[in-house]
């Protein structure tokens, strides 16, 4: 039967239990001496809860967030979106959000770290930048009126992504963190967009900064746009979809997503004896998500903060 | 005998069948008001829909998914520069019904449907939040068996709160049959056949009637008394789609939830 969920793995009673659940219409408190906050509304001098998840309080600021949501976005956000459009001085990219993410041609940087204003035979060239389809990664810089968020790409962290793979996760299941972009020792990079997008690409042997800022380079930042089909060995590619099957897997079992639990499934996977296409089978996937849980590398739960 | 004149299929033997045996049983052994088994299930990160959610009202299945709120793009409707629009879709199996009936997307039923779907939820979700943008909640119909527009507003409700969409409240719904002078909660194909049906939405913690709709006539002054049953009904509605919803985030929290968590 398809909605039965099996027993085999029950989760502790005590789960979450420092956090206060909520669902649409549970009343949180008076209004009067509280702000309301995101997931709230005001009904007859009452803060109501608009969505399902955990309260958040800071000071009188009162706001419910959802388990499961669209990202928001926060300026300095680190991102990977997708272009889908080109237009006449903006690409306009997929960030998972619930508008559009704009891009504009000022806001990137041109090849060689030139510094100038950009002219119209810049825009007549965008598609020699980015043209749809493309992956980037960049930063989330401003917010127009009307909510969608304006990005940038003006630092050599940002730009392009080559030679790798998206996996997309829920975004709630990703954390800010001090780092995003994160180089595993086996030789595979990963970005953790804070919008559910991550990237698993090569870690090739020019790191993001080599040429920093050397006139003349046509480097614009970006991870593995350089590297060729042939750096790509199949041990590398194989230690790449290890990965992302960890992140998959991180993002059924609605584990955090981040660079320790992703070490640790791909350790345990080896360690098991799995290939990267046997980890996501049901009984194997058990397994491992069972011991991640056991391992305590997921830390302090979402849920408790 | 106050029997409504709806005109009722030849399977549903009026007048000869006992809807309400002397015991106070009906024909499944439910009481008269008693809802049918209520399955439901959050389906989280289904890595295609913003949320997705499984109802099983009895023997009537709905699966609903969530997209959005997303821009319109690709859209045959207009967008509205204040608030979100919602937009449902709703596809029916063609053995759905019992015996094969293929239905195109301009059926009239699941228009009107899809339509009042909509109008549940224009007023209930807070569309201002999300300008400029629309929510799609597509609802797909595995199997009917009575009460379909109750389970497609239970399934829509559970889809948009797993997809994060800020909404007043839940709508809840569930059938009263009015059947050979007797009223019976949530009805099954059977007995909704011999009699009329009212479906009702209702908003608990807002305690307001969302949608009523009823298929034939009835007697005017019975019509509260229905209403009451109905809301009974819709609580006990609330009380299992509440339960579940809390449930689901207990496992959440825990690291066991996702859709495909149990596999």
């Amino acid at each position: 039967m398809l909605w039965v969920r099996p027993p085999a793995t029950p989760a502790p009673p005590h789960a979450g239990a420092r956090a206060t659940w909520v669902t649409p219409g549970e009343e949180l408190c008076e209004e009067v001496g509280f702000l309301r906050g995101h997931g709230t509304y005001v009904k007859d001098g009452m803060l109501v809860a608009a969505v399902a998840g955990v309260v958040e309080r800071v000071n009188k600021l009162v706001s419910v967030r959802p388990y499961n949501a669209r990202y928001g976005g926060e300026v300095g956000d680190v991102v990977v979106c997708r272009v889908v459009d080109v237009g006449a001085k903006r690409w306009k990219v997929d960030v998972n959000a619930r508008q559009k993410g704009v891009l504009l041609l000022s806001s990137i940087n041109l090849p060689g770290g030139e510094q100038r204003r950009r002219t119209a035979e810049d825009q007549l060239n965008m598609r020699q930048f980015y043209v749809e389809h493309d992956v980037l990664s960049a930063e989330v810089q401003t917010f127009f009126a009307d909510g969608a968020m304006s990005l940038h790409t003006r630092s050599l962290k940002y730009g392009k992504l080559g030679c790798g793979t998206l996996v997309t996760v829920a975004p709630s299941l990703v954390r800010r963190a001090k780092q995003h972009f994160h180089t595993f020792d086996f030789g595979v990079a990963t970005i953790f967009g804070m919008n559910g997008f991550i990237w698993v690409g090569i870690a090739t042997a020019l790191s993001p900064k080599a040429d920093a800022m050397d006139v003349g380079s046509t480097r614009d930042g970006g991870i593995g746009e350089e590297a060729q089909e042939s750096d790509a060995s199949f041990h590398v590619r194989e230690r790449t979809c290890r990965v992302c099957n960890a992140i998959v897997l991180l993002d059924r079992f609605f584990m955090p997503v981040a660079a320790a639990p992703v070490h640790a499934l791909y350790e345990k996977s080896i360690e098991a004896g799995m290939s990267p296409w046997d980890m996501l089978l049901p009984e194997n996937a058990i397994l491992l998500a069972d011991g991640l849980r056991a391992s305590g590398v997921l830390g302090v739960r979402v849920a408790d903060e | 005998m106050a029997r409504a004149s709806a005109t009722a299929p030849s399977s549903a033997r009026p007048g000869r069948h006992e809807f309400l045996s002397p015991e106070g049983l009906r024909a499944d052994g439910r009481r008269q008001a008693e809802i049918r088994r209520f399955i439901c299930k959050l389906e989280t990160t289904d890595g295609r829909a913003d949320g997705a959610a499984f109802v099983a009202q009895g023997n009537t299945h709905v699966a609903a998914a969530v997209h959005g709120p997303q821009d319109p793009s690709g859209s045959t409707r207009k967008m509205a520069h204040d608030r979100a629009i919602i937009v449902c879709e709703l596809a029916m199996a063609p053995f759905a019904m019992g015996e094969w009936n293929p239905r195109g997307p301009s059926d009239r039923m699941l228009t009107e449907i899809a339509a009042m779907v909509e109008a549940v939820f224009e007023p209930l979700v807070l569309t201002h939040l999300y300008p400029g943008s629309q929510i799609v909640i597509q609802l797909r119909v595995a199997q009917v068996d009575g009460g379909l527009r109750c389970a497609c507003v239970n399934a829509a409700t559970l889809a948009l709160i797993d997809a994060g969409v800020a909404m007043r409240d839940y709508a809840c719904a569930c059938t009263v049959g009015h059947v050979q002078g007797t009223l019976l909660l949530d009805v099954s194909a059977v007995e909704d056949g011999a009699g009329a049906e009212l479906s009702v939405a209702y908003l608990p913690k807002v305690q307001r009637i969302a949608l009523t709709h009823l298929s034939a006539a009835i007697p005017a002054d019975e019509l509260g008394e229905m209403l009451d049953l109905a809301i009974g009904g819709c609580k006990q509605v609330y009380d299992a789609l509440d339960g579940h919803v809390r449930e689901h985030m207990r496992l959440v929290a825990a690291g066991y939830g996702g859709s495909n968590a149990g596999f």
